[in-house]
């Protein structure tokens, strides 16, 4: 595959003189070659001024019912039992239900007005509420995928098609990563129930060095990362010297540019090797921050924990977060499933957005937080089933509105209002990459002829939920 | 002014780039319509004025010169008088701008060169011509050129005429070593033995062109070379081990890969190949091979998710087909045209769906699965656990071999243990059918004792009957108890007393067992049941449940006639001479016969075997005596209960059956599955091709129409993806779009010389390999210089061979080759190399465990790693493996550090260090010849001094920290499963640093 970095490293070598044997090795290890080979293909010439540096994604992977967060709806309530109207439905596609006598089923959550702004939110996120005011809450999303597979394939790569890139992978591809030695798109998971797949943080066709990284809750936190038992940080420091040194003298002896970058590769593996562990180990985390997210035991692969690692890799350039707690699949027992989400998710969450404003980070950070769609605002026994019509996800960070929401759903919460505040999962990409300065409609990629995007030939940047 | 934000630095050689490439031409040259005006219309104009007939804006169309004459966009001739070339003239400062084509907000703005081009070709008559992809291709002539020293194959004399007009020549031939190395791997995916390499640097020497050919031959005789290009191949059809949606549950499909494997081996003509594929089970009396075949229209992603709707995914598997078979064969991108005719391509969608149309036939569901909300009467109970039918059961020789080798490793086992010859008997009779001496129904079911040792039951049958069988000891050590299902007279010929299906759990009491609290004997004394006939009573992760736990079905009617065998054999965990019990739990059974025998070889010795008394003594021997250690006992019982696992070699593969009524296929407008509005269609092959609709009904049909050598694309697109694989890109880059919008071939004659030899040739596979390897093109050194660097960045004009890394399979396979570690035997079913803890986590329904290989299988060949398509293995993945959940022409050849930390920590990888090291430390003992014999296995080359000395000072400083450390010694030596450290650990420990290195090494996964 031929794209850009191929040229680059062509200069490289051209100008580094094309020694790269023993001694030569040492200026060939400049931090600052491995950090260009990060930048993306935008460098700094963005489409349009950005406002935040870096993205984190809090995935409720399963579907959260919007009518028992963040959508509140007094009419369905008053419903509550009796018959689904007809006119709503007529001709729509369900998932479970499909077929089934449908009847409304109201909302088992309270609501409350949080903050000055007076955003309606469940009381079962009383954090959530209480940075109501730094929030703007979308209530008229929907999707086109009613199953959970491919839904997740449309939030991430705005198409079910496999083999397409996903929002992150595209955001470094545009961009590129502030970290050398961490990943630059990096995914983190909590929780059971519905199976996810890794084609979610996949770079598809996009090369592979943009794919997401999962960090594992058990093991090394990044497959591999951890030296072989018996071979201590120096012993691994001197094989590497010596595969430098060795590869070093192959350049010398074949014209390759690979070789090049084969040489910085290792350096930089070298330094994920420390790196990392560095990262996960969050002994120096103060006890109030922990007490902030509701960390009981760091690092032990909790929502909270996750999104303690979350903020750590944001201070450290990361340029894509993903965090994705699973079981929010509530076709039964809703009232008692997604309490424990609620309270699994809510405090951190929260904790995130004020710890990021505490460090003056929150400026230059979106944080998305939504699953892949919505709850039937009719009853499925003692749960809800998939719904695509409407749901709800929570934007925070630089340059967001905070303390508003933005759409609306129809009285009982069953579909979107179509007017200009209607918001497709392609709208929220096209947001998204205009607040990191890209036009959505600029950052292509060229694949079996076409120049692909992230939001295909749709998306509109929702301006109006910008400052 | 986008480059220049791209390539700050690098513009003046991307300018280079674009002016030496030789898709180029002088300024005096006539402009050639597909080379020079294609790639500018197509890329910039046809999404608007193209194909696509409901999106065309201005009503203006210049895919077609006399529409765009009509319309005066072009004056041929005229260019002044050109409404084209006036609109893409305009300054984009000035106040016309809105004229400006093409339109700002499409973002692919003209070059002066584009404008200049235009202009020149509307000058010169603005002839249009075919896109050359759409043509059929004819052979021509091979071109003059001033190279004719460096002429091997017809290949050498169309790059050379490359070269000519670009003013560069050929690299010189490759070292001798280099060569047979790249040979090696690139034919076999493996490296060539040290001895091998010698034997041909002096044949090389002696007759370079002949020493060439004739390795290889030898090579492509190798059974490793269908391996080799199976890995791409399999990459194309998405082969996978997983269904890939929502659950990714287990699916049953590796003969397909073995029918792949085995088709290049044995050199199958491609247009046959497809075919298979395609139809085998449409062809006249289709053999089993051609039916395995088959499981390629099975190969798209399926789902049995809840709430999953069936015609939504019925519609989706259907467009997953055509894109595969479009782009696998006919390197099309007929994707686009699920929603809407192709933009940049005659392709509509109508095009779309009647291909899709080709496989209404295939039997499938939307859901595999029968859930509440969408039952599924067909599969009726289906959970996530079963397979996903239709299935045929075949024998796998690979199974088959396995199941000797393991029975070997049985004997071996009996053959070394030694223990007092104390249980001595003398029959070897195979089977003695008993009479039991007691029968006890629990439930009184009434029975009678036939002649012939038939215990035939009467009166209603007993839902859950279970019969206690009391027999005496036999004159030998009982070792295995057969229990036949007879259809006897008196049962009117049927095995089942209610005319339903049904089932038989035999236990017996441990016989060494102590009694429990209860006073009974714990019901554990069966090591493994192997059915002959019935059927297994439900699936584990797709596999049969083991009748040892649960028992066996069967039906009224199997095996019913007089005589026939439908029964099931036990293994006793210790053969016994005493007195013994069995529980026959039954229901509906009509009559049994148990019979015992003395043999250990009932059901798990291979085929034909016969034991000799003596060796089945001695298995005997050690499997019941009390001196026989424990945990020899164990392995014995390990191996019994793999072997009888195998299924005696059989296995089940999904395969295409027909429906009994095809399913109706309409154009879905938009995609969108749940419009019924859209036209119902009949079959039929995209309309511009040609083809004949009303002859086209069948999968056979379109099989024929792909292989017909008038077909443009299908030998073009294989011949430009096998050369890709030798060269390190296409002749037209773009694998996957010989399209409008795919790459002008920088050699378009070599390519259709190459197609048209191909197809000639009766679609012969290896003689195009033959004529590409043997090329000097193929054989000239990789070296390059900067001068060519600088000329021709992306070795476009061949003037040297691309290094390149190895595919990720390959890249393990060399690692595990060069220690000693690989297993090289061909086919079966997929290992499970160690894998990171808890990487599966994230998949459910159901829950799914990771079981390391924990025998040979481990070091099995990369291309038969278990392939799970939604968590590939991190190994694979981070080479650049495709999840094959779509149909993937090429592989991106990435270079990050998740591939040196996969090198430097993944166990496969350190594994194999310790190996080599082990190695190499017996077949020398200075450190040396030691490091010679490591660098030639790894490199086909000795070390240089410079090397020499680096690695020795490596080995010094490591023999002294692990001579001061020797746990950690042992800790590195303790990775994998294949050896214990053997001599002195601080030195092999200190060795296998220097050996990792060496497998770490740029040149070690690169073919120079």
């Amino acid at each position: 595959m031929n794209y850009f970095t191929d040229l680059n490293r062509r200069t490289f070598l051209q100008r580094g003189g094309l020694s790269l044997g023993g001694a030569a090795l040492a200026s060939f290890l400049q931090p600052g070659v491995a950090q260009a080979k990060n930048s993306g293909i935008i460098g700094n010439n963005f489409h349009v001024p950005p406002r935040v540096k870096r993205v984190i994604h809090l995935c409720m992977a399963g579907g959260p019912s919007h009518v028992d967060t963040f959508d509140h709806k007094p009419k369905l309530n008053e419903l509550d039992g009796k018959p689904f109207p007809k006119s709503f439905t007529k001709g729509q596609q369900l998932a479970q239900l499909q077929g089934a006598k449908l009847t409304a089923r109201g909302s088992f959550s309270e609501f409350k007005k949080y903050g000055q702004s007076g955003q309606e939110i469940s009381t079962l996120f009383p954090h959530i509420g209480s940075i109501a005011d730094d929030i703007c809450i979308i209530k008229s999303m929907h999707t086109e995928q009613i199953n959970h597979d491919p839904a997740h394939a449309f939030m991430n790569t705005g198409s079910i098609i496999k083999g397409r890139p996903s929002m992150g992978s595209w955001l470094l591809y545009g961009l590129g990563s502030e970290t050398e030695d961490l990943p630059g798109f990096v995914v983190l998971v909590s929780g059971g129930g519905q199976p996810i797949s890794s084609r979610q943080w996949a770079s598809g066709f996009l090369p592979s060095k943009f794919q997401g990284i999962q960090f594992q809750s058990h093991g090394d936190a990044v497959h591999y990362v951890g030296s072989p038992s018996g071979v201590c940080q120096s012993t691994q420091r001197q094989v590497v010297d010596e595969v430098q040194r060795l590869n070093g003298i192959l350049s010398e002896r074949t014209y390759d540019p690979e070789i090049a970058t084969r040489i910085a590769q290792y350096e930089m593996a070298f330094k994920m090797q420390s790196s990392v562990p560095e990262l996960s180990d969050m002994s120096a985390e103060p006890q109030h921050v922990l007490d902030l997210y509701g960390i009981k035991q760091p690092g032990d692969g909790s929502f909270a924990s996750n999104c303690l690692m979350a903020r750590r890799l944001a201070e450290r350039g990361s340029r894509f977060i993903q965090i994705y707690h699973r079981g929010w699949d509530h076709h039964k027992d809703i009232e008692q499933d997604l309490t424990k989400r609620a309270l699994e998710t809510d405090q951190a969450s929260a904790a995130l957005v004020k710890d990021l404003k505490d460090r003056g980070m929150l400026d230059d950070t979106l944080v998305i937080w939504g699953g892949e769609f919505g709850r039937t605002p009719m009853g499925q026994g003692s749960g809800r089933d998939h719904h695509i019509n409407a749901f709800s996800v929570w934007l925070a960070g630089g340059g967001i509105k905070g303390g508003m929401s933005f759409g609306s759903t129809d009285e009982l919460g069953y579909r979107y209002i179509d007017n200009n505040e209607k918001v497709h999962v392609h709208d929220l990409h096209a947001t998204m990459l205009h607040m990191c300065g890209i036009d959505h409609t600029r950052l292509t990629f060229r694949y079996q002829g076409r120049d692909f995007r992230l939001t295909d030939v749709h998306g509109h940047v929702k301006k109006a939920i910008l400052t | 002014m986008l480059l220049e934000a791209i390539f700050p630095m690098t513009l003046s050689h991307f300018a280079k780039f674009l002016i030496l490439t030789p898709v180029a031409l002088s300024a005096s040259e006539k402009i050639d319509f597909n080379r020079d005006v294609r790639p500018i219309l197509s890329n910039t104009c046809f999404q608007c004025h193209g194909f696509d007939e409901a999106d065309r804006k201005a009503d203006l169309r210049l895919d077609d010169r006399d529409a765009a004459i009509a319309a005066g966009a072009i004056v041929p001739g005229d260019a002044e008088a050109s409404e084209i070339i006036y609109r893409t003239h305009i300054d984009p400062s000035d106040d016309g701008d809105d004229e400006l084509m093409p339109p700002a907000d499409i973002h692919k703005p003209l070059t002066d060169r584009d404008r200049e081009i235009l202009t020149q070709w509307v000058n010169e008559g603005a002839e249009y011509a075919k896109h050359w992809a759409y043509v059929a291709p004819t052979r021509p002539a091979l071109p003059k050129n001033s190279q004719s020293d460096s002429i091997e194959t017809p290949i050498d004399n169309f790059v050379a005429a490359g070269q000519d007009a670009a003013g560069v020549e050929f690299s010189p031939e490759a070292s001798s070593a280099i060569l047979a190395r790249r040979l090696s791997l690139d034919l076999t995916g493996l490296p060539p033995t040290p001895a091998r390499v010698g034997a041909f640097v002096k044949a090389h020497k002696a007759n370079a062109d002949k020493a060439v050919e004739e390795y290889a031959n030898e090579l492509l005789a190798s059974p490793h070379f269908g391996e080799r290009l199976a890995v791409p191949y399999l990459d194309m059809v998405r082969f996978a081990d997983t269904v890939g949606y929502h659950g990714d549950q287990n699916q049953h499909i590796f003969p397909y890969r073995d029918y792949v494997i085995n088709a290049f081996n044995k050199n199958k003509p491609y247009d046959e190949f497809i075919t298979e594929q395609l139809a085998g089970d449409l062809l006249p009396e289709a053999d089993t091979e051609q039916i395995v075949a088959t499981g390629f229209n099975r190969l798209n992603m399926m789902t049995r998710e809840g709430g999953a709707q069936a015609k939504e995914y019925l519609a989706k598997y259907q467009a997953d087909r055509v894109r595969a078979v479009s782009t696998a064969f006919l390197g099309s991108t007929m994707a686009c045209c699920e929603c809407h005719d192709h933009k940049f391509d005659p392709f509509s969608i109508k095009d779309f769906y009647a291909m899709g149309a080709f496989f209404s036939d295939v039997k499938q569901w939307g859901i595999y699965a029968d859930h509440g909300y969408t039952p599924n009467p067909d599969l009726r109970g289906y959970h996530n656990h079963h397979p996903f039918p239709p299935e045929i059961v075949v024998e796998s020789p690979f199974l088959k071999s396995k199941i000797a080798r393991l029975w070997n490793q049985l004997t071996d086992l009996a053959d070394k243990t030694k223990a007092p010859e104390r249980i001595r008997f003398a029959s070897q009779e195979e089977w003695h059918a008993l009479t039991p001496n007691s029968i006890k129904a629990q439930k009184d079911t009434s029975f009678e004792t036939l002649k012939n040792n038939i215990v035939q039951l009467s009166g209603e049958p007993k839902k859950d009957e279970v019969f206690t069988l009391k027999f005496p000891a036999q004159d030998f050590p009982v070792t295995t108890v057969k229990i036949e299902v007879l259809a006897t007279k008196a049962s009117s010929n049927r095995n089942t007393r209610d005319g339903s299906s049904a089932h038989i759990k035999l236990t017996t009491p441990d016989l060494e067992g102590k009694k429990d609290n209860k006073g009974e004997l714990p019901q554990d004394g069966f090591l493994v049941g192997i059915p002959n006939g019935g059927s297994t009573t439900g699936y584990q992760d797709g596999h049969d449940i083991p009748p040892t736990k649960d028992g066996w079905n069967f039906g009224a009617s199997e095996k019913a006639a007089e005589g026939s065998d439908l029964s099931i054999i036990y293994h006793l965990k210790r053969p016994t001479l005493k007195p013994f019990e069995l529980k026959l739990h039954s229901k509906s059974v009509n009559a049994f016969r148990i019979s015992v025998s003395p043999l250990v070889s009932h059901g798990i010795a291979p085929e034909g075997h016969k034991t000799d008394p003596k060796t089945n003594a001695k298995l005997v021997q050690m499997l019941a005596s009390s001196k026989t250690p424990s945990d020899t006992r164990q392995r014995a019982n390990s191996l019994r209960t793999e072997i009888a696992a195998l299924n005696k070699g059989k296995a089940y593969t999904m395969v295409t059956e027909q429906r009994k009524k095809p399913l109706v296929t309409r154009v879905l407008p938009r995609g969108d599955w749940q419009d019924n509005s859209g036209e119902v269609l009949q079959p039929a092959t995209p309309a511009f091709l040609g083809g004949d609709p009303s002859k086209q009904t069948t999968r056979l049909d379109l099989a024929k129409w792909i292989t017909n050598p008038e077909n443009p694309l299908t030998a073009r697109h294989f011949v430009n993806v096998l050369w890709a694989q030798f060269f390190g890109h296409g002749i037209s880059r773009t694998l996957e779009d010989l399209g409008n919008q795919g790459e002008w071939p920088t050699h378009p004659e070599l390519l259709d010389w190459l197609a048209v030899e191909f197809i000639e040739s009766g679609w012969d596979i290896k003689h195009l390999a033959r004529i590409m390897v043997n090329s000097h093109t193929y054989r000239q050194s990789s070296k390059g210089s900067s001068d060519l660097a600088e000329k021709d960045p992306d070795n476009r004009l061949y003037a040297r061979q691309s290094p390149r890394r190895l595919d990720a399979e390959f890249v393990r396979d060399n690692a595990l080759a060069i220690s000693g570690l690989l297993q090289s035997e061909i086919g079966g079913p997929s290992s499970m190399p160690y894998q990171p803890e808890g990487y599966y986590g994230n998949l459910n329904f159901p829950e799914r465990a990771y079981i390391n290989s924990r025998n040979e299988d481990q070091y099995r060949r990369g291309i038969y790693s278990h392939w799970q398509r939604t968590f590939l293995h991190p190994m694979l993945a981070n080479f650049d493996a495709p999840s094959r959940e779509e149909c993937t022409v090429s592989r991106p050849n990435s270079n990050t550090p998740q591939q040196a930390l996969t090198l430097l920590n993944d166990p496969s990888f350190v594994e194999a260090a310790h190996s080599l090291a082990t190695f190499v430390s017996k077949k020398g003992t200075s450190f040396d010849s030691q490091l010679n014999t490591a660098f030639t296995r790894a490199l086909s080359r000795v070390p240089s001094d410079a090397e020499r000395n680096y690695l020795h000072a490596h080995y010094t400083r490591q023999l002294i920290y692990y001579q001061n450390n020797r746990e950690d010694a042992s800790k590195l030596l303790s990775t994998g499963y294949s050896l214990k450290p053997d001599g002195d650990v601080a030195q092999l420990a200190a060795l296998t640093s220097v050996t990792r290195i060496i497998l770490n090494l740029h040149e070690t996964i690169t073919r120079l």
